[in-house]
């Protein structure tokens, strides 16, 4: 199975689930997703999903000098960015449920 | 406090800053302030990257192309293809941006928002009179919408609670200054259907002509059914823009003559007459209904002013006696009994409280 089409419909709720209680820049949050498996999951496309997100008022940014490297750009969450994750944490577990509740009745499933 | 770019590692031929002008280069078709918040911290992003994986950064996250395209799924954003149009916007946007730089349209654009209240009110009065026309008897009330049909004394209220309603509505948008998107979206859409209205009711205004004949029965007058068909026809006013509302032929002698028939130069009858005078009466024209009815272009014309009792009902004011046929020239203002066999218009009762002929009429 495709997981980088899987990724696409749940990006924005992973990206909203490792900004939660800690604010992070780009790469940072993409290492965050890569450590957590999503091995997948592209530079870019985290990239775009922060501007987005940011965009639409689900997170917040601010920018950090940094001594060693280049400034980076913190995000964190809003209000409106923690309700979109709580909703969307809903949505998908109420999704993931249903397709293993399909698969587990399978008349041949172990 | 400097950005400090590490250099990339390794004899790369696509560093950082080349690979972010690269991004940079397919996303140039979208609108500056999009692109501009889309790729700022591109490139400290990029240089993290490969200072981190120590490997060629196209190694790293393939082709810039194929970057650009990911960001763009990533952030929603419109397809090269597709953007063709915003680039024609931004050229207007840019033209509009250098006009408002000008002076002498600054001057204006300042003075603008002094207009406010007074677009407030002015928003209210038309779109009342594009809904009159519109939706009503596709008549006009004028200077006050009818309002459906109500007249004056509920009309003038109908008109005020509009006002009041579009400066609440004016005074509330402006109080409350950070507008939600859908908020400001739906003023904006909410303005624009009334400028548009505004623009009906003045085409309208100018467009209407031609009054609905009322018919005068011996036994007294028909009631008062008239109204301004939705003609095209301009109607006649004097050089000064003074209304045209009737015609007095004179023979050389000075004797008034009746029942002339006018044309113009090219055989058109003329008989588009103002159907509202110049303190904007509206103007019913009378025909006689056991005489043969005259041409529309025979003057001068038979007509009775529009009035309104103290109940707003609206009547006919008495007739002119200039209007009736062989009415003596000197016009005297009291109406005298016409020797006119044919039209035998009666003298005219004082006008007084809603006792009018034209409503006993009905």
């Amino acid at each position: 199975m495709d997981t980088t089409q899987l990724l696409k419909g749940v990006l924005d709720l992973a990206v909203l689930a490792v900004l939660d209680g800690r604010d992070g820049y780009g790469y940072e949050v993409l290492r965050r997703l890569r450590a957590a498996g999503l091995d997948d999951v592209g530079d870019a496309s985290v990239y775009g999903t922060l501007r987005r997100l940011y965009g639409a008022g689900h997170l917040s940014s601010y920018v950090v000098p940094s001594e060693e490297g280049p400034h980076r750009k913190y995000y964190s969450l809003t209000p409106s960015g923690r309700d979109l994750l709580e909703r969307s944490d809903k949505t998908w577990r109420g999704f993931a449920d249903t397709v293993a509740a399909l698969l587990d009745a399978r008349p041949l499933a172990a | 406090m400097s950005v400090r770019v590490p250099e990339p590692s390794g004899p790369s031929s696509s560093g950082p800053d080349r690979y972010g002008r690269e991004v940079r280069r397919c996303l140039a078709d979208l609108p500056p302030a999009v692109s501009e918040e889309l790729l700022d911290g591109l490139d400290e992003h990029l240089a993290e990257v490969a200072a981190d994986s120590g490997r060629p950064l196209e190694a790293v996250l393939g082709t810039p192309a194929a970057y650009a395209q990911e960001l763009r799924g990533a952030a929603e954003l419109p397809e090269p293809g597709r953007a063709r149009h915003p680039g024609l916007g931004d050229a207007l946007r840019e033209g509009v941006e250098r006009l408002r730089r000008h002076d002498a349209v600054r001057a204006v654009l300042a003075f603008l928002p002094e207009l406010r209240p007074a677009w407030w009110v002015a928003r209210a009065w038309l779109a009342l009179l594009a809904v009159d026309f519109l939706f009503g008897s596709g008549s006009f009330g004028f200077p006050l919408p009818s309002a459906l049909g109500l007249g004056a004394v509920f009309g003038l209220p109908v008109v005020l609670g509009a006002v009041v309603l579009s400066v609440q509505l004016g005074r509330r948008t402006q109080r409350r200054t950070p507008l939600q998107r859908r908020e400001r979206t739906l003023a904006v859409a909410g303005n624009s259907v009334l400028a548009l209205l505004a623009l009906v009711a003045v085409v309208a205004v100018q467009q209407r002509s031609g009054t609905q004949p009322v018919y005068a029965d011996p036994g007294g007058y028909a009631t008062p059914t008239y109204g301004y068909g939705s003609g095209d026809q301009n109607t006649l006013v004097r050089g000064d823009g003074t209304p045209i509302t009737n015609v007095y032929p004179y023979s050389s002698s000075g004797e008034p003559l009746s029942g002339v028939l006018l044309y113009d130069q090219d055989g058109q009858p003329l008989d588009n007459l103002s159907p509202v005078t110049s303190d904007g009466m509206r103007i019913a024209r009378v025909l006689p209904t056991d005489a043969a009815p005259q041409p529309a272009n025979a003057y001068p014309q038979r007509q009775r002013l529009t009035v309104y009792d103290e109940q707003g009902n609206e009547s006919l004011a008495p007739e002119d006696p200039r209007t009736v046929p062989t009415a003596s020239p000197s016009a005297s203002p009291s109406p005298s009994p016409s020797a006119s066999p044919s039209a035998t218009p009666r003298p005219e009762r004082p006008r007084t409280g809603g006792a009018s002929p034209s409503r006993s009429a009905r």
